[in-house]
This record gives structure tokens, sequence and C-alpha cells, in this order.
């Protein structure tokens, strides 16, 4: 639990108080016995005091009446006294059922018994007997019984009375003690409570104060430079609250100055560093502000040189875009070329099937002749046949005619035939003869025609050959036309590229351009911010010199606490 | 595109009108260096009524004033206004040409 030192000051407090109360409470109870005591006084012992005188009175008044009417006889006397006794005796029971005491009860009960007796001694011996008229009797019991049980009963009455005013001033002087006593233990308590009052403040100053007067005494030492000190917590109060908090204080201090002195160190070699690290910085700044210098020249430079690449490249593309227009009509020439070359094939084609024909048909020609010149020999030699069979039909004919002449007239007839048989065979021989002149002829053009169909057979071979290469020139010429498309598909491809179209290539020279003018801005500012910054480079490394000696100060200063 | 050569002695002008394609500037490009091959050494291009012109024209433009350079002469152009104007200033060629 947390027992704060405002809980503690209530708590001394708090005792005090108790102690103080007990007292004040003890006095109190005393007073009120006091009280208790003169109440019961006012309340009880005078009015019994002043009950028992007003039964002594009644007795004297019983006496009286009772005398009185022993001498005057008169009823008024004697309802007197009745009315008397009647009120003593209500007194008398009253005051016995009140009784504090035995002894009072008791006495009381004697003064009643002995009322009782002189009432019945009164009523027996004196009105009986003065109702009767015996004056005599009522004499004698008036003088030797009723005065001497009212002396008894006035001598108890005395004694009451005498016991109850005995009982008052021991009551006034036990009442008169008790206040003395209450009076006497309100003082002791008054000053006890002061004495321990001051006692429990004296103890709880010192208790409070003592962890103070020490935590003053090691802020002293701490304030001294020994920063080692440590409060002892003895409590869980704010003092020990406070002991705790500057033991964290001091312990975070010791921490601070151990880190301020390491950094005062370090700072002084820092500075030293920083001191040496400005002049070079400086000397840096220097070179870096004619490097800047040396780009802005060079970014000058380079924005001339842009402009030239920037002319080359827009001719390039110009060229390009051109370039890619006439491949764009020379692939449109080119396949008219191949068109043209396709139809010059087919015309070939044509020619070397037509010439393929004619060399065929020549030598089915040269066959032909060479048939027709062998027939023709063979012509010849059945000629020669004819000839020789002529010349021997001739010889018969002849032979035929003789032996008509011979046979005369009957041979006649048969002479004629034989005639016309010889003139047959001369015809025969003749044409015979005709025949082998023709084909002595026609073998001769044969011949010729055989050599012809020889000649022209070489001829049309010739021609084929002309016209295979005719051929192949034109597929020459179609896969060199292929060969060019392609190549002009290429160009066109290359030239599609879109690095080359116009949008890229501004763009780009655009970028290029603004780049470098970008550069050569920004070097201007570097060139600026290294003036700038060489200037800012002085101004630290003026203050690094003033941090130096002020590092030096740190740590004199530090070394004032022992850590 | 049309386009309207004049030659006076080594001095040239020309007109370009409408919009001006990689074909056309093939042919404007043939027949200046023609003319300046016969001689002509300063041209004068009116692009008042010039509509187009990409990078292919602007070639043309640069090779053309490459060559009068080379003839010391010169290429001046006048007339330039709208998309000719702000193409020249994005390639930077505003810097390169004599333009009045």
């Amino acid at each position: 639990m947390n027992v704060t030192l405002a809980k503690k000051m209530i708590a001394y407090f708090l005792l005090v108080i108790l102690v103080a109360g007990a007292g004040f409470m003890y006095t109190i109870q005393l007073s009120g016995e006091s009280e208790q005591q003169i109440t019961g006084l006012g309340n009880q012992d005078i009015p019994q005091l002043e009950k028992v005188n007003e039964i002594a009175f009644n007795a004297m008044a019983k006496t009286a009446n009772a005398r009185a009417y022993f001498i005057y006889g008169d009823n008024h006397y004697l309802a007197e006294f009745k009315r008397v006794t009647e009120a003593n005796s209500k007194l008398e029971e009253e005051m016995i059922s009140q009784a504090h005491t035995d002894a009072a009860r008791r006495l009381l009960t004697e003064v009643k018994t002995l009322d009782d007796k002189y009432s019945k001694v009164a009523e027996t011996k004196v009105i009986a007997f003065v109702q009767q008229g015996n004056k005599e009797a009522a004499r004698q019991g008036l003088v030797n019984e009723l005065a001497p049980a009212a002396n008894e009963l006035l001598a108890k009455i005395n004694e009451a009375k005498k016991v109850q005013k005995d009982s008052i001033d021991q009551a006034v002087t036990a009442t008169v003690n008790n206040a003395k006593h209450t009076k006497l233990v309100a003082i002791t308590a008054a000053g006890m409570a002061i004495l321990v009052g001051m006692i429990i403040g004296v103890l709880a100053a010192r208790k409070i104060t003592r962890p103070i007067h020490e935590l003053r005494d090691l802020m002293e030492e701490a304030s001294n430079g020994t920063m080692t000190v440590t409060a002892v917590v003895r409590s869980q109060d704010e003092t020990g609250q406070l002991c705790h908090s500057f033991n964290t204080m001091m312990a975070a201090q010791l921490e601070v100055i151990k880190a301020v002195k390491s950094s005062a160190v370090e700072l002084a070699a820092a500075s030293e560093e920083m001191a040496a690290s400005a002049t070079e910085v400086s000397s840096a700044s220097a070179s870096i502000a004619q490097e800047v210098q040396d780009v802005a020249q060079s970014m000058e430079d380079a924005s001339a040189s842009s402009t030239d690449t920037a002319q080359i490249l827009i001719q390039l593309s110009s060229l390009i875009q051109i370039a890619k227009d006439k491949a764009a009509s020379a692939t449109t020439n080119s396949q008219v070329t191949v068109e043209a070359a396709r139809g010059g094939k087919a015309v070939v084609t044509e020619v070397k099937n037509s010439m393929d024909t004619i060399h065929t048909k020549t030598r089915e020609a040269e066959k032909v002749i060479t048939l027709l010149n062998e027939y023709s020999q063979r012509i010849g030699i059945i000629s020669e046949t004819i000839t020789g069979i002529a010349k021997q039909t001739n010889l018969l004919a002849l032979n035929a005619a003789i032996e008509a002449a011979r046979a005369g007239e009957a041979g006649r007839g048969f002479a004629v035939v034989a005639d016309e048989v010889r003139k047959l065979a001369e015809q025969s021989n003749t044409e015979a003869d005709n025949i082998t002149q023709l084909i002595s002829k026609i073998i001769e053009n044969t011949d010729s025609a055989v050599m012809a169909m020889k000649h022209s057979l070489a001829e049309v071979e010739i021609g084929v050959q002309s016209v295979d290469k005719a051929d192949k020139s034109l597929d020459n010429i179609l896969a060199a036309v292929a060969e060019t498309v392609s190549d002009i598909d290429g160009i066109a491809k290359v030239t599609d590229d879109e690095i080359a179209s116009s949008d890229k290539i501004v763009k780009l020279i655009e970028v290029v351009a603004e780049d470098i003018e970008r550069t050569e801005r920004d070097a201007q500012q570097v060139s600026a911010a290294t003036e700038e910054t060489s200037a800012t480079i002085e101004t630290i490394a003026a203050s690094s010199e003033q941090t130096s000696a002020m590092a030096q100060n740190l740590q004199n200063l530090i070394n004032k606490f022992k850590v | 595109m049309e386009h309207l050569l004049t030659i006076n002695g080594n001095k040239a002008s020309v007109s370009l009108e409408g919009k001006i394609y990689a074909h056309d500037a093939g042919i404007i490009r043939d027949e200046l260096l023609a003319a300046i091959e016969r001689g002509v050494n300063t041209i004068t291009m009116d692009l008042s009524r010039l509509e187009y012109i990409d990078s292919s024209g602007l070639g043309v433009l640069v090779t053309i004033h490459k060559h009068t350079l080379d003839k010391n002469g010169k290429l001046v152009l006048t007339g330039v206004h709208g998309m000719a104007a702000e193409i020249l200033k994005r390639t930077r060629l505003d810097k390169v040409f004599h333009i009045d």
C-alpha cells in the first residue's frame, strides 16, 4: 500500500486526537456521573427528604388531630386524622417503592409499620373509646399507648430524616469529589494530550524531515560534483518517492554527464576533424566549382553538338522516309518487272515448246526422208530389175517376132502382139530409165533434204539452247527481281521502324535538347549553389573552431564532476 | 502539295503550299539539289501557305541549308507560322535557320 505523507500526518493527528479524545471521553463520563448524581439528588434525595419531612409533619398532624378529637370530640379532627393517615400511608408506600437501598427500604418499612401501629392504636384505643364516650379509657389509651407510639414513630421518622440527610450529604460530598476528580482527569488528559501530541509531533517531524535532511546533504554533495551519491529509500511515502526520484534523477544525470563527458571528448575531436574537413571541403568545393564551370562549358558545347546532331538526325529521318517512299515505288516497279519477266518466261516456254516440236518434227522428217531415200534406192533397184525384165521382154518379143515371122500368116497376129510386147518392153525400159533418173534426182534431193534437215536440226538445237538460255536468264531476272523486292521489303520494313518516324525523331530531339538545356541550367544552379556552399563551408570552418573551443570548455566543466 | 520554283541567276525562290509528306519532300529535295548543282546558292523559301511539314520535309530544309552554306550562300525561310514554327522550335532548328 502506498502510505502518503499526508496520510501519515493525518494518522499522527488522529493519534493525538484519540489520546485527547479518550481523556475528554473519560472526563465527559465523569461529568455525566456527577450530573447523574446531582440529578439524582435533585430528583430523588431532596424530594425523599421533603417527603420524609411531610411524613413527619403528617405524623405531627395525626398526633394533633387525635389529641384534638380526644379533647373536642369533633368529627372534623377525626376526618382530618383519617385524611392525614391515608396521605401518610400513600407517601410511605411511595417512598418504600422508590427506596434505593435495602436499608432505606427497611427503615421506611419500619416507619410505615410504626405509623400503621400508631394509627391502629389511635383508632382502637382512643378514637373508639371517644366515640363510645369512654373518656377515661380514651385518655388511658392516649397517655399509655398512643403517646409512646407517637414518640416511637417520630423517633423513627427523625432517624429516617437523618438517614436521608446523611445520604444527601454523602451524595453531595461524592459529587464534589467526583467533580474534583473530573477536573483533575480533564487537566491530566489535556496535559497528556499536549505531551503526547508534542512527542508525536517531534517524532513525526523528525521522521519526516530526517530523509529530507539526508537528501539535502546528498544534494549538497551532488552540487559539489559527487554524482555517485545514492539516497536510502526507507519508506514508500512521498519522501521515499522523493529519495527514489532523487536516485533516478542522479542516475540519469550521471548517465547524461558521462554521455556529455564522452561527447565533449568526441565533440572536441569531431570539431577538429570538422575544421580539417571544412578546409578539405573548401578545397574540394573550389575544385567542384571549377568542374561545374567545365560542365557548364561542356553543356554549351553539348548544346551546339546536339543542334548539329538534331540536324543530322532530321536529315537521316528525312532520307529514311524518302527512301521508304522510294522503296514503295520500287516495290510497285518491281512488281511490273516481275509481271513482264513472268510474261517473257511464258513466251519463252512457248517458244521452247515450239522449238521442241520443230526439233521432233524435223527429226521425224529426217527419218521420213531417209526412209524415202531408202525407198528410192529400193525403187532404183526395182527399176533396174524392171529394165532387165524389159530387156528380157524385148528379147523375148524379138524372139517371138522371129518365130511369128516364121509362122507366117498364122503368126501375124502373134507378130503384132510380139511387137506390142516389144514396144511395152521398150516403154518399160524407157520408163524404168526415167524412174532411175527420177530416183537419182530423188536420192540426190533427199540427200540434200537430209543434209538440210541435219542443218535445221543443228539450228533448232542451237535455237533450243538459246531459248534455254533465255529461259534461264528470265529465271535469273525473276530471282533477282524477287530478291530486289525482298530487299526493298526489307528497306520498307527498316524504314517502317518507329524510330525513324517524324514524331519520334522530333520528340527525341526535343527531349535531348531539353535534357541538355536542363543540365545546363542545373549546372548553372549547381555553380551558384557551390558558391553558396563555399561561403557556408567558410562559416562552418569558423563555427567548428568555435565548437572546438566550446568543447574544451565543456570538458573542463564536466571534469568537475566525480563519476 | 504544290510548290513553285523560280530561279534567277544564283538565286532561287520557292513557295511551299499545303501539306508536305515524304514523297513531296523527295521531289523538292531532288529539284533544289539539282538547282544548287546548277549554281544556285541563295534560296528563299516561303512557308506562309504551308499547312503541314514533318521531319522528312525538315530534313530536306536542313540538307538544302547545308548545301547552300557549302556554296557560300544561305537558305532564308519566310512566313514561318503555326505548326511549322512549332516544330522548328521543338527541334531547336529555329536557332539554325535564317528566318525572316
